[in-house]
């Protein structure tokens, strides 16, 4: 787990943090270190959404009302905030998802990856 | 390492972390999430064979820098010499709470109190005097001490005009309603809270402002 976001790409992925948050949210409501965990898994360990950058969106995206936090009950530890995606925020997710399509399309295309 | 020493240390390391930030319950509940975030991380290290030591300087070399996620969290931020802020602020509620307690004084006088009125203005008036005395006296004790402050005040001032409009309304209707029933109540009497209470949006309003505009408060060479 060391030095990951010093990795070529991760400044571009960091562009795609708040598609990254809203799609995990759009399968289902997560809390924080889940979202951190699921990234690192889901990347195969090459990416890590290190706490500021990750922490950061969720604030973002809450004040443009695009996800809601709320406590969990949990018995044993610390209280866990959850966070569920909004209708808005499936919206702009498709939104970003979409865009994300056509500028990879794009890329591939002038790159010459196609 | 027992689970309770780990908790206990990640406590003090994200309390670290803010450290000289303007507490609001915002922050407190951030804190209170990345100590549950950090416990868990290091649990799931420690559970995949990761020595203590190693899962918390992992954590700590991500936690970097927190500039971020507190800008994002207070709105933008400021630095200032908090104690000076404070002593302007009270000083200014110092004149304000003079012109105050002297019409208040002089409305006393001429509703049947005479100079019994002082014994009303004087501890009114003293109300003001000693906060901003106090002020005085820690702002020659730490004069340079700083601290970040959010520049977003609407949530605060909102709330102070909000309060002083209930406030207000309840007086006014309340001398209305019961100004003929009692001997007692047969003068307007409402404007006194409503100009008392007053003090808390202007005290906010003005600090608002100081904080925003006022040169003086910013620390050099930051």
């Amino acid at each position: 787990m060391k030095d990951k976001n010093d990795t070529i790409g991760s400044d571009i992925i960091r562009g795609h943090i708040d598609t990254i948050v809203l799609t995990l949210l759009a399968e289902k409501d997560r809390y924080g270190y889940e979202v951190y965990k699921e990234v690192l898994t889901r990347s195969e360990g090459a990416y890590e959404l290190k706490e500021p950058s990750l922490y950061s969106a969720f604030r973002r995206l809450e004040g443009q009302g695009y996800i809601r936090a709320y406590w969990g009950e949990e018995t044993q530890g610390g209280r866990r905030k959850y966070y569920a995606i909004t209708d808005t925020g499936r919206d702009y997710c498709a939104q970003l998802r979409a865009e994300w399509q056509v500028a990879k399309r794009i890329l591939d295309t002038i790159l010459g990856e196609n | 390492m027992t689970e309770k020493k780990i908790e206990e240390s990640v406590h003090y390391f994200v309390r670290g972390l803010f450290r000289g930030i303007a507490e609001t319950e915002k922050i407190a509940e951030q804190r209170e999430e990345l100590e549950a975030h950090i416990n868990d991380r290091i649990a799931d290290s420690m559970a995949q064979g990761i020595s203590y030591e190693k899962a918390f300087s992992d954590v700590v070399a991500s936690l970097g820098n927190l500039d971020e996620l507190i800008d994002t969290i207070t709105g933008t931020r400021k630095k200032i010499y908090v104690k000076k802020a404070s002593l302007f602020m009270l000083t200014g509620g110092v004149i304000y709470g003079t012109i105050y307690m002297i019409a208040t004084g002089i409305w006393f006088y001429f509703h049947s109190f005479g100079f019994s009125a002082v014994y009303i203005a004087i501890p009114g008036w003293l109300g003001y005097a000693i906060p901003a005395l106090i002020a005085y006296i820690d702002y020659k004790r730490h004069p340079y001490t700083t601290a970040y402050v959010s520049l977003d005040f609407s949530e605060k001032i909102h709330a102070s005009i909000a309060g002083w409009l209930i406030i207000s309304i309840v007086c006014w209707i309340v001398n209305i309603l019961f100004i003929t029933t009692t001997s007692l109540l047969t003068v307007i009497w409402a404007w006194i809270p409503t100009a008392g209470i007053f003090t808390w949006p202007l005290m906010e309003a003005g600090y608002a402002w100081m904080v925003n505009h006022l040169k003086s408060l910013e620390p050099e060479g930051d």
